[in-house]
């Protein structure tokens, strides 16, 4: 591949291996000896050179993939879990617990009863963690029964294939299911936003997430516009009914910081007041909602107390989507709780902007390709650079020599 | 950042700073903390010392205090608009060094950045005081790495032969020994993988050898046919100057050797042997190069800081600043707005030249050296203190939005995969895109705003500002 100069400046941080193919001889070497260390990958051929050697090779690894794909998958008795699922209720209905699974996943009812939501139920069945069965056909329920004591054991059991047929729109379309999988493959645990939670039982996540109600400043603080007012308005009254009066009137400035501070435009806070576009475009704009709360893979992880989130995931599809307007992205970062000013600075200032005060990670799925972006609220404004040059001398004694003493201030 | 040497600040006052003492290896690099130490090309005011126990000086520091002297704005430099380039043009070279050297504004119309092509040209005809540029060293690391990449592409192809010899062999030896062939040949590729992984450093000195000499500022090699007509004539005024006095230079300027001569000096000191010296060599050369600026650096540097003035071509006379303002609301599409569509009086919101001027101002006046994004398909460059200091670490991508207009669609045209081609592009410079959403004001909201004090600055304070900073996110490797 031909690389030129900007490639050598690549971000580590931004390969992503598992944008290559896999090379399954690893994974024959790993199962034979149990374990061992993770292999390093090799060099990519990009073409074919002629070479018995290559060929082998490729043999080598396309035998490894046909191995590794044509061990039975087998479960033990002790493990099978299974479930119900009940169509009018969109959830599963798990008859036994087993497994480490549920530690991050599926919620109990006041009964004990655990439910899975369409997404983990598909997430599970498609992996072979469980076997699912479709509701027994029955005449009048009777209400006053409960609900987990009814249809167990005689249903007929679900093929993958009905099981993507019967969640799949329960999960809100193909996007989020892939989004969903990949996150819980990637060992994150992942649940859904209450917002978009259809039943009740799910809603209550046991955590604040939402933004406290807005104590809203404006985007960009643009210092004390007091001051601005008095300072244009009567020492430098002179240009009085000029349009174009330049905002740094000649004078007497002592530090650039004291000049920047007139450079500076007052800008009125934004508040968003629905109009009648932006109210036609609600269907539209939905589209861009929290959908996951993630959190990264820990032991000591609790479906009740399981504390705020690390990510926010939103789910778009390419198909129907394009980059989010103003409102919109305004619109996803509001259910968000944010960070101070002094806590996203303490890593710094460009990792501070870079993060945000909020961030949402948005998942844009491209038939069946996920591309993950953060958007992070930056607040430049709040953030005025260092523009006076270091006071002379500081931070490099001996500098001057002969001079002995303090540097003279300037 | 900059090279904190003892000499550091003497040198670089004179703000061409020359770059190598004669026995140093390594040139010294100039003190940008010195040169740039300005960041606007106005002037401080810095009061006189104050002696405390003198009444005088204190009541002296009073009046000063309350009645300063005006003294920011000491020169009024002079720029033509040229329409050809859509940018403004700055030839006095007192006010580009100025310029460049107080906020990196503008660009040399023939160089990368910094306007070096004077340097450039000076060096090209042999001038030895003149320090190496920025042009030049990116040059060679160009070259570096095309030379090792050639090196590594004949090595492997060295490795393939051999691979395919043995490969032939073998067959010719017959099939029983087929096993033993591939186990043999896998040992060969990593004896390859590990000579190649080694060969980075090896070119990197195999080349080195070449650099030196350059950055000693030892004469450049002859140069081509075509440029010796104006080295010879230039090296004959130029050893006239020097050489009748200290150095005898033996060769006669019209031989067609190479310009620069090095002349062979013997001292009285046994222990230094015979010493090579440049000639000390003087060219000139007229500069070709003006600082273009781009209209919000333009804009800025006559409404905000008033120390520009912008005239046209045809006239010497500085134009009013609403007369600037409408070119170059009409200059910012191509082709330029037909001046009858241009009005100040009604003046439409949705220009470009206003949304990219208020994103440019917001961005500067926080404290950001504000560039041109062209080249990473984004609309600006934020530089911290300026490009000498650091690389760019945000790439600024304006994103106009009409929330407050009616039925106008938002976004038109970006489409995911835009968006991504912009941010893998910038992720392989290592640059952050940041989304800025400018919430463009209707035009109702600026009606009138000819009428009063301040009418535009309350104008471009009605844009609403908004940054997004876009990373990408990768599963794998956030789970910590």
């Amino acid at each position: 591949m031909e690389t030129d100069g900007l490639t050598t400046g690549f971000d580590d941080a931004d390969v992503d291996l598992s944008d290559e193919t896999q090379d399954f001889r690893f994974l024959a070497n790993i199962t034979k000896k149990g374990g061992g260390s993770i292999p390093k990958r090799g060099e990519k051929d990009f073409e074919p050179d002629g070479t018995n050697l290559q060929s082998s090779t490729l043999d080598d690894s396309r035998n490894a993939m046909f191995q590794a794909l044509s061990v039975e998958r087998s479960h033990t008795g002790k493990t099978r879990a299974t479930a119900t699922w009940h169509p009018t209720r969109r959830l599963a209905q798990i008859h036994e617990q087993r497994g480490v699974l549920f530690k991050a996943m599926g919620r109990a009812d006041r009964n004990g009863t655990m439910w899975l939501l369409p997404e983990e139920l598909m997430y599970m069945v498609e992996r072979g963690s469980l076997e699912c069965f479709y509701e027994q056909e029955q005449g009048p329920e009777d209400p006053a029964e409960p609900e987990h004591k009814r249809s167990i054991g005689l249903n007929v059991p679900m093929s993958v294939q009905a099981v993507y047929a019967a969640a799949l729109e329960a999960t809100g379309g193909l996007e989020r299911y892939q989004v969903y999988a990949n996150l819980k493959r990637s060992g994150y645990i992942v649940f859904r936003d209450p917002e978009g939670q259809f039943d009740e039982l799910f809603r209550n996540v046991g955590y604040e997430y939402k933004a406290p109600p807005p104590t809203r400043r404006g985007w960009n603080l643009w210092g004390l516009g007091i001051f601005e007012a008095l300072f244009n308005g009567a020492f430098w009254g002179t240009g009085k009914g000029d349009p174009f009066r330049s905002m740094l009137a000649p004078g007497a400035y002592r530090s650039y910081a004291e000049m920047y501070k007139r450079l500076a435009i007052p800008r009125k806070e934004v508040t968003w007041t629905p109009t009648a576009k932006t109210g036609e475009e609600g269907t539209k704009s939905s589209r861009f909602t929290v959908t996951y709360h993630v959190w990264k893979p820990r032991p000591n992880f609790k479906k009740s107390a399981p504390g705020p989130p690390d990510f926010y995931i939103c789910v778009v599809s390419t198909l129907d989507t394009k980059l989010p307007s103003l409102a919109e992205v305004d619109g996803l970062f509001k259910d968000i709780p944010e960070v101070d000013r002094a806590t996203a600075r303490q890593k710094g200032l460009y990792q501070g902007l870079k993060e945000g005060r909020r961030n949402v990670i948005l998942a844009t799925v491209d038939y069946g390709v996920i591309s993950y972006m953060k958007f992070s609220d930056s607040r430049f404004g709040d953030e005025m650079l260092e523009v006076d040059p270091p006071a002379k001398g500081k931070g490099k004694p001996g500098n001057k020599g002969g001079k002995g003493g303090p540097p003279a201030k300037k | 950042m900059a090279d904190t040497s003892a000499n550091g600040s003497a040198t670089a006052a004179t703000a061409t700073p020359s770059t190598k003492p004669p026995h140093s290896a390594k040139p010294k690099r100039p003190n940008y903390n010195v040169i740039h130490a300005d960041p606007l090309p106005v002037v401080l005011y810095h009061s006189p010392p104050l002696i405390p126990h003198n009444p005088l000086s204190l009541l002296h520091h009073l009046y000063l205090y309350f009645f300063p002297p005006v003294q920011s704005h000491k020169v009024v430099y002079i720029g033509v608009f040229s329409p050809v380039t859509m940018s403004v043009e700055v030839r006095d070279p007192t006010a580009v060094l100025d310029l460049w050297n107080k906020g990196f504004w503008g660009k040399g119309n023939l160089s990368r950045s910094e306007p070096t092509w004077l340097n450039r040209e000076l060096r090209r005809l042999g001038d030895t005081q003149v320090g190496e540029t920025s042009e030049e060293i990116t040059r060679r690391r160009r070259d570096q790495r095309k030379e090792m990449k050639k090196e590594r592409a004949r090595k492997e192809k060295e490795e393939l032969q051999k691979i395919k010899e043995a490969e032939a062999k073998s067959k010719e030896d017959g099939s029983a020994a087929n096993g033993k062939l591939i186990i043999a040949d896998s040992k060969v590729v990593v004896g390859i993988e590990a000579e190649i992984s080694g060969l980075d450093e090896t070119v990197t000195e195999s080349t080195q050898p070449s650099i030196p000499t350059e950055e000693l500022g030892l004469p450049t090699p002859p140069p081509s046919s075509d440029e010796l007509n104006i080295s010879d004539a230039e090296s004959k005024t130029a050893m006239v100057n020097i050489g009748s006095e200290t150095l005898p230079v033996s060769v006669p300027p019209t031989s067609k050797s190479p310009p620069v001569q090095l002349a062979k000096v013997v001292r009285f000191d046994n222990n230094t042997s015979t010493k090579e010296i440049p000639v000390q060599k003087k060219v000139t050369v007229q500069n070709q190069e003006h600082l273009q600026l781009m209209l919000s650096e333009a804009f800025f540097l006559v409404y905000v800081l008033g120390i520009l003035s912008v005239t046209t071509a045809d006239s010497t006379n500085p134009l009013p600043l609403p007369e600037i303002f409408k070119l170059f609301l009409r200059y910012s599409t191509f082709p330029p707005l037909p001046e009858s569509s241009v009005s100040l009086t009604s003046l439409n919101p949705d220009n470009s030249f206003l949304i990219n001027y208020v994103v440019y101002h917001h961005f500067r006046s926080l404290g950001w050296v504000v560039k041109s994004g062209v080249k990473f398909s984004v609309d600006y460059l934020l530089y911290k203190r300026g490009p000498v200091f650091s690389h760019a670490e945000f790439a600024i991508l304006i994103i106009p939005s009409y929330s407050r207009w009616e039925g106008r669609e938002e976004n038109v045209g970006k489409e995911w995969y835009w968006l991504h081609s912009i941010t893998r592009v910038n992720s392989q410079v290592k640059k952050t895109v940041v989304l800025v959403y400018v919430d463009v004001p209707t035009a109702d909201e600026v009606k009138g705003w000819g009428c009063e004090a301040d009418g535009l600055k309350k104008v471009l304070g009605k844009y609403k500002i908004r940054e997004v900073a876009l990373r990408r996110w990768i599963p794998g490797r956030n789970r910590e």
